[in-house]
């Protein structure tokens, strides 16, 4: 018997932005002590003893926080859907977008107005940031394998929770890139294609035991009894593979609705499980050597393959599906590849009067400030220890300083390297505060462009992914100030 | 509209690290070979247990804290792939939680004590390299030693300054050894037999008296919460008490007349002076003073040395040793023998009667021996109703159908003995003794294979599955008989001996009469065992004593030392700010510092646990007395070398010997070792780096009501 329930009515909230400042605060201060290679931990679990999630990494907070706050929800949203296309930049995006909500919100001017400025504004980044002019790129040399090899380890040192020190961060950095190089094909066509990675984590082992190799691993349960008998090869020595991606188990089907009534003489897990042979003797005769199963294989099928000669490996688990089929025959993936890197920790401030836009000066100059504010806000939060965080005048590059150095008055003598550690310290360097809650006194010029030599210990990002995440924050924050009602289905 | 709960960690009195150094503390005296156990209570059942590892009283404490449960999962890692170094590690813990505490307290910044601290102990790694030495060269040097002429009678297989005692403690035990215990000349390890007899017996009182503490569980979980000094810790309901006091009547029953010729062959190995396999002599050294044990390892090492030689296997294989507890024997019975002892009920024993030296066919499950069980990732139907046309039929039900089934599949193939990895249904355990098969359950999976192996059957899921090939042949069961060549019944349960002909598998039969003893002996064997099977995985092991923690000490002192004068120095004025260096140079020091309390602590607790120090200030007063001449020596790992060899501060912490002047020299295992330093100081970086727990899913919305609500924000 089912029992109809009535449905309830939608629930409409209006104005939702009048209620969003006290989560996202809380949203904001969570995700900007997780930022940068210092960024602090969090602990993530149910509070009544079970599984502890340590982590720093905006995928795994935003996936498992479950916000109620409808605003909160577009936003952590939109965040993820960057990152599953990235894998990186997650929290800069987040940040950034908070922090554009909240200045946004504070300054008292028509949404509309504030959401055609700022998209002028985004547009002026952008274009600075694929200009020749820009500042903070560099561009690969793919001649030599420094600059991945630094992009590569500035990720890896930005995620503290793997505790990795020196050596293992540069023995990860060089498999990453010989993988990289693995999927580059050998002979170039007209449309070159790479090759895919696939990631296999083994739990209980040393980082410095990881590993590349060629060709796809899979992981099997313990092969019991172990005595390697020789696999079925097909006549021209090569090892036919069977890949099953559905249960092989001899469950039943499950019916949704109603019920099967069988004769007590017949028993449906034996005709299953002698269809489930019949699938083993075809598989045979089809001079199959290898069968790879995603879940699990019945152990009577198994028994039956093993004493064919055919080796059953089952769970295999869905990761290695695709690539399993790849390997076996199919058509390869399209990887992409970022091929452009700029500098992560500094953020390019400009004022320009637009033309075209309808508003006043000062309400153009506010919201730049708060557009800039929200910048700069993203460099500050990767100072965790009360440190001080300044920016030089002339390449507007950032500069952390550590903690116990309240007011030095000459900075250069204190610091040797900016963040992204390209610029030196220079004695006619001017120096100002990177504080986003006072307004102060921006660059007057175009920042001058540094002399880059990439040297290994720069700090690099993936120039697509904070790109992206840039364009998907403002988007985003404009697309919130837009809200004016949210109508939430309760069913 | 609330979804999450927030709570924001003080930077300065870190929560997370004083939870971290509150649990650990409760596992202090369970450091170093001479460590004191622990009776976890549980006051719901009243059932009490003695533990002796990090790992029992990690499983009995309530760790619903988020760093608790990290401090278990880390615990559980190192104990899934290394099965020792948990107290190290649980020790190491709490030590540099309490340094780090210091270092928060003086403004150090969280970035400089994370990197500081885990380069300083990097650094320590490399220096107590030097004090690896292979396993080789420890098998000549122990050779060279046993062919000293010894104090006592017995030849070169005599542990060294053992015999001293060996009178005592006969005398201290006499009076309650009743004469049907007496153990008979025949033994396991004959040498002479009465001295053999008095070693069986030195176990007992090293461990006795060494109860130091009592944990206390509380009734209530959610109300023991960690505190500031204690913790309170509870039984998991679901732990196996597999040493009820049920068990301990020992009835003296089947005394048999037979000869356990393989017992024999093996008391004849150990006779010898091994030679030929420096491997005795290794164990002994890895075993820090756990004699019993040694004597077990020994037997295991020659037994399998003598079928490596044969075979060209492995020197020493883990996965062919297997252990049986027989509570409420005396500890003289523990001994090894070739093949698989079970316990079965007596009524199973009857069947053992029918086979007498009769060659056995055997079945090997590796599942349930159920109606119910289906394997792994199959899921029952729903919505299937079955429909019986004659109402006659359904007497027996389908469950006698299924019995009958089974059994006649066991029949016509004609099986004798069924060993199930799982349970198996009782009904049809009737039924198979009926007809005379016996069935044993809860067969590990090594010893499954080692059968296999030897037998050549084939484990199957289902008895549907089985086909003649499956079975295996050559098997012979009997009843086990202890030294004594008496079988015996324990309560409820009879051991029984499965042995086939050139069976690589040994049981080790491990016995105590103290039946809450049980577990921990169990424990104290299998750590030994894997300290010799790490020893061998390494191919080398550290000078052991405290040797390489005290090198660590001596270096991390060092190092901060250096970093204080590196501060005060003009030379850093060369680098690009001065200002920046001097202060961090500064901040180094203090957090290397802090690395040293921890070896510091270590070393002084172990000292005290061996009563190598009566104090902890005595202890420390002689840690410094030794910094100070390592110091004046010049470099601290020749000090630490030559204190080794002398014997002198690293001694092992057995019986001095009579003869000579030297202490057991004792070894440790170094990948477990390391790892276990290295896991200790992530756990304690991790959580330090953490600023906030953030509670998902239904605690949420219990917590918002609560009282603490104003300690969390809620999203």
């Amino acid at each position: 018997m089912s029992c109809l329930e009535a449905k309830k009515p939608s629930l409409f909230i209006s104005e939702p932005l009048t209620t969003v400042s006290q989560p996202l605060s809380l949203l904001i201060a969570i995700l900007k002590s997780c930022y940068g290679p210092a960024g602090r931990l969090k602990q993530l679990h149910n509070g009544v003893g079970g599984y502890v999630c340590l982590t720093s990494q905006s995928s795994a907070i935003l996936g498992r926080l479950s916000v109620s706050h409808p605003v909160l929800k577009v936003l952590t949203a939109s965040v993820q859907n960057h990152v599953s296309r990235f894998s990186d930049c997650g929290l800069f995006t987040a940040i950034l977008c908070c922090s554009l909500i909240e200045n946004f919100k504070n300054l008292n001017i028509a949404s509309c107005t504030v959401i055609k400025i700022s998209k002028h504004l985004l547009s002026l980044c952008t274009d600075y940031l694929k200009s020749e002019a820009c500042g903070c790129r560099v561009s690969v040399d793919f001649s030599n394998l420094e600059t991945l090899l630094c992009l590569v380890r500035s990720i890896l040192t930005s995620k503290p929770a793997c505790m990795l020190n020196k050596t293992e961060v540069d023995h990860l950095a060089v498999l990453i890139v010989k993988a990289f190089m693995f999927t580059v094909p050998c002979h170039p066509e007209a449309k070159p294609v790479l090759g895919k990675c696939v990631t296999v984590p083994v739990k209980g082992r040393r980082v410095l035991d990881s590993t590349v190799i060629p060709g796809l691993l899979i992981e099997t349960p313990e092969i019991q009894f172990a005595k390697p008998f020789p696999v079925r090869r097909t006549t021209s020595d090569t090892v036919k593979v069977a890949v099953f991606c559905v249960s092989m188990s001899g469950d039943l089907f499950d019916p949704e609705e109603g019920t099967v009534t069988v004769h007590r003489r017949i028993s449906l897990e034996m005709s299953e499980l002698d269809q489930l042979l019949n699938v083993g003797k075809q598989l045979v005769n089809d001079e199959v050597g290898l069968v790879v199963c995603q879940k699990v294989i019945h152990p009577s099928l198994k028994q039956y393959l093993k004493d064919n000669h055919v080796v059953a490996v089952d769970r295999a688990g869905l990761s290695v599906m695709e690539p399993l089929s790849q390997v076996t025959g199919n058509e390869l993936v399209l990887y992409w590849l970022a091929a452009m890197i700029y500098c992560t920790n500094d953020h390019r401030l400009f004022y320009e009067n637009s033309k075209g836009v309808d508003c006043s000066q000062t309400q153009y100059q506010l919201i730049a400030d708060a557009f800039c504010h929200s910048l700069e806000s993203v460099a500050c939060s990767l100072s965790h220890d009360d440190g001080e965080i300044l920016t030089d005048m002339a390449y507007g590059h950032c500069w952390l300083v550590p903690s116990g150095f309240p007011s030095v008055t000459n900075w250069s003598d204190l610091l040797s390297k900016c963040g992204c550690r390209i610029n030196s310290s220079t004695k006619d360097l001017n120096w100002r505060h990177l504080r986003p809650l006072f307004g102060s006194s921006p660059i007057e010029n175009c920042p001058k462009e540094p002399s880059v030599k990439v040297a290994d210990f720069m700090m690099l990002d993936c120039f697509a992914a904070k790109y992206n995440g840039l364009q998907v924050a403002v988007e985003t924050a404009n697309l919130i100030l837009d809200l004016s009602c949210v109508i939430e289905d309760q069913n | 509209m609330l979804a999450m709960a927030f709570r924001a960690v003080n930077s300065r009195r870190h929560i997370g690290l004083q939870q971290l150094s509150s649990l650990a503390w409760a596992g202090r005296t369970l450091l170093g070979p001479m460590r004191s156990c622990k009776f976890v209570v549980d006051e719901s059942t009243n059932e009490s247990m003695l533990i002796c590892s990090a790992l029992r009283l990690i499983e009995s404490l309530d760790l619903t804290s988020a760093a608790g449960q990290l401090l278990n999962e880390t615990i559980q890692a190192q104990n899934k792939e290394f099965k020792i170094g948990m107290s190290t590690l649980l020790f190491l813990v709490g030590a540099w939680s309490n340094a780090v505490l210091e270092c928060l307290q003086q403004n150090v910044p969280v970035s400089a004590i994370v990197s500081v601290m885990s380069e300083g102990l990097d650094s320590c790694c490399e220096e107590v390299q030097c004090l690896q030495i292979s396993v080789h060269d420890v098998n000549k040097e122990l050779c060279s030693i046993s062919v000293r002429p010894s104090a006592s009678e017995s030849k070169a297989s005599q542990i060294p300054g053992h015999s001293s005692l060996n009178h005592q403690i006969f005398l201290y035990f006499q009076k309650d050894i009743s004469a049907s215990e007496r153990v008979p000349r025949n033994s396991c390890f004959p040498q002479e037999a009465d001295c053999n007899f008095n070693k069986g017996l030195v176990w007992p009182l090293a461990s006795f008296g060494s109860v130091a503490s009592l944990v206390r569980s509380v009734d209530d979980k959610s109300t023991s919460v960690v505190s500031g000094s204690g913790v309170s810790a509870s039984i998991c309901k679901q732990k196996k008490l597999t040493h009820s006091r049920y068990f301990s009547t020992v009835a003296k029953s089947h005394v048999s007349t037979h000869l356990s010729d393989c017992q024999v062959y093996l008391s004849g190995q150990s006779a010898r002076t091994c030679e030929c396999c420096g491997l005795g002599y290794l164990a002994m050294a890895l075993s820090h003073g756990n004699q019993p044990s040694v004597k077990l390892l020994q037997s295991i090492v020659e037994y399998q040395h003598e079928r490596a030689e044969c075979s060209g296997s492995s020197q020493f294989s883990i996965a062919e040793i297997a252990t049986c507890c027989l509570p409420g024997l005396p500890e003289s019975y523990s001994c090894v023998c070739p093949g698989f002892i079970a316990l079965v009920s007596p009524e199973q024993a009857t069947v053992i009667k029918y086979f007498q030296d009769k060659s056995l066919w055997i079945l090997l499950m590796d599942g349930d021996l159920t109606e119910q069980y289906r394997h792994l990732g199959f899921t029952k139907p729903r919505n299937v109703k079955t429909v019986v046309e004659y109402p006659s039929l359904q007497e027996g039900g389908s469950r006698d159908l299924w019995l009958s089934n089974m059994l006649d599949i066991l029949i016509s193939l004609k099986v004798n003995l069924v060993l199930v990895k799982g349970d198996v249904c009782e009904n049809l355990m009737e039924r198979c003794i009926a007809n005379n098969i016996l069935v044993i359950r809860s067969v590990t999976q090594n010893v499954l294979s080692a059968f296999g192996k030897v037998t050549g059957a084939q484990p199957v899921t289902y008895l549907t599955q089985l086909r003649a090939a499956c079975l295996g042949s050559g098997v012979w069961v009997e009843l086990w008989k202890g030294c004594d060549e008496r079988a015996m019944e324990l309560g409820q349960l009879v051991p029984v001996r499965i042995k086939v002909q050139g069976i690589p598998l040994l049981t080790a039969v491990l016995t105590t009469t103290v039946a809450s003893k049980m577990q921990l002996i169990e424990d104290q064997f299998w750590t030994f065992v894997y300290r010799l099977h790490h020893a061998l995985k390494d191919g080398k092991v550290f000078l052991g004593g405290g040797a390489v923690e005290f090198l660590c000490l001596s270096h991390s002192q060092m190092l901060a030392e250096q970093s204080l004068k590196l501060a005060d120095k003009s030379a850093v004025k060369e680098s690009h700010s001065p200002q920046l260096a001097a202060s961090s140079s500064e901040y180094k020091a203090v957090v290397l510092r802090a690395l040293a309390t921890g070896w510091n602590l270590y070393l002084s607790v172990i000292m005290c646990n061996t009563a190598k120090a009566a104090s902890e200030f005595e202890a420390r007063t002689l840690i410094d007395h030794h910094l100070q001449k390592a110091a004046d020596c010049g470099s601290p790992s020749a000090y630490v070398l030559k204190e080794f060899r002398r014997g002198g501060m690293f001694r092992g912490c057995s019986i001095p010997s009579a003869g000579s002047e030297e202490g057991v020299k004792v070894y440790d295992n170094v990948t477990a070792k390391m790892e276990a330093w290295r896991r200790a100081l992530d756990l304690v970086l991790l959580v330090l780096q953490t600023d906030a727990e953030i509670i998902i899913g239904p605690k949420r919305s219990q917590l918002l009501n609560s009282h603490s609500s104003s300690e969390f924000m809620f999203l």
